[in-house]
């Protein structure tokens, strides 16, 4: 007994960045109680998660902690490093203005457990931390306090809520079958072919794709990224989904579901099924949000791709993704919000625009085109990587499904080209009349050119981020 | 001079970055400042040409390139994909100088037309010059990644020329030639994988160094039983992924040329672009795909070349053939000129399948000879577009009593364009026929009968031409509306400064073609023999 409680408070330490953000999360909540002022809790938000980033720490082996509960890498500690940095631009957010500690509070929380899910090796342990995420999610989702955000959250809570209900019944069926919660103890010897088994992995792996929208389970994100303040959908549609990504990769792994073809080639179908969806359904959006929401579905086919390739380049591949999908969403967000504190939320609202605000008009150009992949952008540099690595991929199993894959993810690439121009058409090439807007102020344009040369840097400097990924061990997920 | 290309390529980006710093009032000094860099690379580009040397006789792709530059760009190890291998690497060889030049001149003559330009000066001419260091860049880069990377930066620029500048559907057309142009290139990024996976080298410690090094993949150092090696194992649906890879690069570059059935973005392209976009579009940036095929299609897949030989033959001709046969259709000169594009570049695809010396300088010098061409005719509508704001062939009829000299012009490329002996499009046509009939017997890669239907194509040409040219030219002076009657003076000095070098280029080529096919005679013997050996030694594995 005595020797447990030893060995937790000396696994304590590993756990410095989710404790500062959990103790940090309850200062901001009293601090909303004491200090009335706006300023002081996105002050007490970026020194909380500065102060987490410090704690992290990096380069060392993997571990296992408390019990095997939790399973820490550097490509975890990466990856919470990354959330950092892109939590931690949402105050300067327009859109940010108005909001309450409990906002913060919800978004460290939010943070918090998705930190978590990349490090749970635990049935329950992953079950709670999902929870922990979305309610924290659904919250901040119903944040504007408007009729539409309520639809929004209510369409959000209802669909996790399912999704949520039958990963843990899978999650049962599952340590039924095993005898065990922990996910390096799963074992399901003989029984390995039972049908009912076969549904409780479904079951549970349906939950995780829930969390990181891959069709059939992104029919919440449009309507959730619509409703939702834009600087908590840049932070919403980056951190659980990246979080998300390790967790299914983790689960695959630990059910072996690379070697069951049915389960894997189902995932492999969803995954191409993704890519489409996304797209085709963000052709026909006019408003601005739900377009890129769209566009966003899509993006986590090309995540869920890299996630099923059973080698060290899938990982490589994923890293990169996952970096410049979450600068290119805080860029593109950032100037969604901007645009949105004029009022302007339709596609159509911007036609003409370019007379008022053509600097911003270039920027926005170069984050599309980075949405898109095309050169000079490190959207370009990513999906080169990608499809890299996906030809390798068919080169070592030699599976059709994989060159459809790869098919597919190509063309959608045409399609995307035509609604994510959208707003640099209208913005460039039709004629508008846009008398009350209001130019954007010089630092509001000094923060979205920050952001669009960090989307630049990486594609004519790969090799920096490359550096940093390799001084980490992350070779193993 | 030292880094002659890198300038060739640098001169209009850094040009475009100092207009981005001029207030948007000053548009004279903006056109000044583009002039400037336009001339500078055209001086350069003569010079290109002037200190290309002829002479030499490669053996290799290696040794074909002059005027190289490598400098390395992004290296690092990417996991078990070995060295992730980017250089900055350009150089010419008797394919790409010819284009080069030709694009410095067509530039220049671009800003030229430009001049009257008053709305939004200030971003067009920011645009106009990323796409001069773009197209440019595309010619003589030998990286495969940095050519795709400037073949892909060219469309941003163009979108945008067509989309604001342009007509009153230039919305529809911007985007149809985004789409299909940027589908196109998705096909060759695709294969443009493939080959990187394949190229390279092994070191001494056994590390796997790949590389998209054109000449490398050229001269096939590939690695054993990779994807697109030789030989390799892969099939895909019943052929090898060498076949496949092949046809998706036909595609991708044929889109660009365009050929048939590829070529319907080019027309609404044409129709809607401002003048000068017209110019650049039909003078150089067609070429584009023409020279993807040369250098990248044809040279790294020889085997499926010959294999292929006789549909990319057909293609041809019926490009050649239908692109003339839709030309005679139109009432729109503008139409009209950009279907006559359709079929000219057909010329080019025949002549490469043929893989004869003669065949492949003929598609070479007709690339050449029609940038000009198209390019003079191109101005040449703008000149009745910027007096009446109509294009139709029945708005208008004996001009040539009104304009002389205008019509003196263009009786010359119209004649050029038909094939007239003595002007250049002459030389390019017949050297593709002789290539294209005699193919049979010299290494029967395509049946003479393609070549001799596609001599209709010369007929059809002639007759579209003088057909338009007695409507619109011969006969009693007319104009639909009597206000143009004023407007209808003939060719200001600007306009001169345009017509007459290309119709110098256009005569001097016609009569004395040697000029050009001198200094490529050499690399295109080599391309020929090259694609001939390898391909029988890949086709044998």
């Amino acid at each position: 007994m005595l020797t447990q409680l030893k060995d937790i408070i000396g696994d304590l330490g590993f756990l410095s960045f989710e404790i500062s953000l959990a103790a940090g999360a309850i200062v901001i909540l009293i601090l909303g109680l004491v200090v009335k002022h706006k300023l002081a809790y996105k002050v007490g938000f970026i020194a909380v998660l500065l102060l987490a980033l410090l704690l992290l720490s990096f380069g060392q082996e993997e571990v296992l902690l408390l019990g095997d509960n939790l399973q820490f890498n550097d490509l975890g500690a990466l990856l919470k490093a990354l959330f950092v940095f892109t939590a931690i631009w949402i105050v300067f957010y327009p859109t940010a203005e108005n909001h309450g500690s409990e906002y913060y509070f919800l978004m460290i929380s939010m943070i918090l457990g998705s930190a978590l899910m990349l490090s749970a090796n635990n049935l329950l342990v992953i079950y709670l931390v999902i929870e922990l995420t979305s309610f924290a999610s659904y919250s901040l989702t119903n944040f504007d306090f408007k009729k539409k955000s309520f639809e929004a959250g209510m369409k959000y809570l209802l669909f996790g809520g399912v999704s949520s209900a039958l990963a843990l019944y899978g999650a049962s069926i599952l340590y039924g079958y095993s005898g065990t919660l922990s996910l390096s103890g799963m074992d399901f010897g003989v029984v390995e072919n039972s049908a009912f088994l076969n549904l409780g992995m479904a079951l549970f792996i349906g939950g995780v794709l829930f969390k990181v929208s891959v069709v059939p389970f992104h029919i919440w994100v449009p309507s959730t990224y619509e409703a939702t303040p834009t600087d908590a959908v840049a932070v919403l549609s980056v951190i659980p989904k990246i979080a998300g990504f390790v967790l299914l990769n983790r689960i695959l792994d630990a059910l072996n579901v690379y070697e069951i073809s049915w389960l894997l080639n189902t995932v492999t179908i969803l995954g191409i099924a993704t890519i489409g969806m996304g797209t085709l359904g963000a052709l026909r959006q006019t408003n601005v949000k739900r377009l890129i929401a769209y566009g966003a579905v899509a993006h986590s086919g090309f995540l869920l791709a890299a996630v099923l390739i059973p080698f060290e380049n899938g990982v490589s591949a994923f890293v990169w993704y996952a970096v410049v999908y979450a600068l290119m969403n805080v860029a593109v967000f950032y100037l969604v919000s901007l645009f949105e504190s004029k009022g302007m939320t339709e596609v159509d609202q911007f036609a003409g625009l370019y007379k008022k605000e053509v600097y911003l008009g270039g920027l926005v150009v170069l984050v599309m085109i980075s949405l898109i992949g095309l050169p000079p952008t490190s959207g370009f540099t990513i999906k080169l990587f990608l499809f890299t690595v996906m030809w390798e991929w068919y080169q070592s199993v030699g599976d059709p499904l994989t060159v459809a894959y790869l098919v597919i993810a190509v063309i959608s690439v045409v399609f995307s080209l035509f609604f994510y121009l959208k707003i640099p058409y209208q913005m460039f090439l039709r004629d508008g009349q846009n008398t009350n807007y209001s130019q954007s102020s010089l630092s509001q344009r000094v923060i979205a050119t920050i952001f669009t040369l960090l989307v630049l840097w990486l594609f004519f400097r790969p090799e920096i981020l490359n550096n940093i990924a390799n001084n980490i061990k992350f070779l193993d997920w | 001079m030292e880094n002659l290309l890198s300038w060739l390529i640098f001169i209009p980006f850094i040009a475009a970055l100092v207009v981005g710093f001029i207030p948007k009032d000053k548009s004279q000094l903006i056109k000044i400042i583009a002039l400037a860099a336009t001339s500078i690379q055209l001086v350069l580009g003569l010079l290109l040409f002037f200190q290309f040397d002829g002479d030499t006789k490669p053996s290799l792709w290696s040794e074909a390139f002059q005027f190289t530059e490598l400098e390395p760009w992004i290296h690092f190890k990417l996991g078990s994909i070995g060295s992730l291998q980017v250089d900055y690497f350009v150089g010419v060889d008797g394919i790409s100088m010819p284009l080069v030049t030709l694009s410095a001149l067509l530039l220049v003559i671009g800003v030229i037309s430009s001049w009257k330009l008053e709305q939004k000066v200030k971003g067009y001419f920011i645009l106009y010059l990323i796409l001069s260091g773009s197209l440019i860049g595309c010619f003589v880069a030998l990286d495969f990644f940095l050519f795709y990377v400037f073949f892909e930066f060219m469309l941003l620029p163009m979108f945008f020329l067509i989309g604001i500048w342009g007509g009153p559907r230039r919305s529809y057309a911007s985007i149809k030639f985004f789409l299909y142009t940027l589908f196109g290139s998705l096909l060759i990024l695709i294969v443009m994988i493939g080959l990187y996976l394949s190229t390279g080298s092994i070191d001494d410690a056994g590390n796997q160094i790949n590389t998209f090094s054109l000449v490398q993949m050229m001269d096939g150092s590939f690695l054993e039983n990779t994807l697109l090696a030789p030989g390799s194992s892969f099939v895909l649906w019943g052929s090898s992924l060498r076949y496949w890879a092949f046809i998706l690069l036909l595609i991708g570059f044929i889109i660009k040329l365009p050929a048939v059935p590829f070529h319907t973005w080019l027309p609404d392209a044409h129709v809607e672009a401002p003048t000068a976009i017209s110019v650049l579009l039909a003078g150089v940036l067609l070429k584009v795909g023409g020279y993807g095929l040369f250098r990248i299609c044809y040279a790294i897949f020889p085997d499926i070349a010959i294999e292929l030989a006789q549909p990319v033959a057909i293609i041809g001709m019926i490009s050649i053939v239908y692109g003339g046969m839709v030309a005679m259709a139109q009432n729109d000169v503008k139409k009209l000129i950009a279907y006559s594009s359709v079929s000219h570049m057909g010329f080019v695809l025949l002549g490469l399948a043929a893989l004869t010396a003669e065949g492949v300088s003929g598609s070479l010098f007709q690339m050449v000879s029609h940038g000009f061409i198209s390019g003079a005719l191109f101005l040449i509508v703008g000149v009745i577009y910027d007096r009446t704001h109509d294009r139709q062939i029945e708005s208008l009829s004996g001009l040539a009593s009104k304009m002389r000299q205008y019509t003196f012009f263009v009786v010359l490329f119209f004649f050029a364009s038909l094939g007239l002996p003595g002007l250049s499009g002459f030389v390019g046509e017949i050297l593709v026929f002789m290539g294209a009939i005699g193919a049979e017997s010299i290494n029967g890669v395509i049946p003479s009968w393609i070549g001799m239907v596609s001599v209709l194509g010369l007929i059809i040409s002639a007759g579209y031409y003088l057909w338009t040219l007695q409507r619109m030219f011969f006969g009693k002076y007319w104009t639909r509306e009597a206000a143009w009657d004023v407007k209808m003076v003939d060719l200001s000095a600007r306009e001169w400064l345009m017509l007459v070098p290309l119709a110098l280029l256009t005569l001097l080529f016609g009569v004395f073609p040697s000029l050009l096919l001198g200094p490529i005679e050499n690399t295109m013997n080599f391309f020929v023999e090259h694609i001939m050996n390898q391909g029988q030694t890949y086709l044998n594995l």
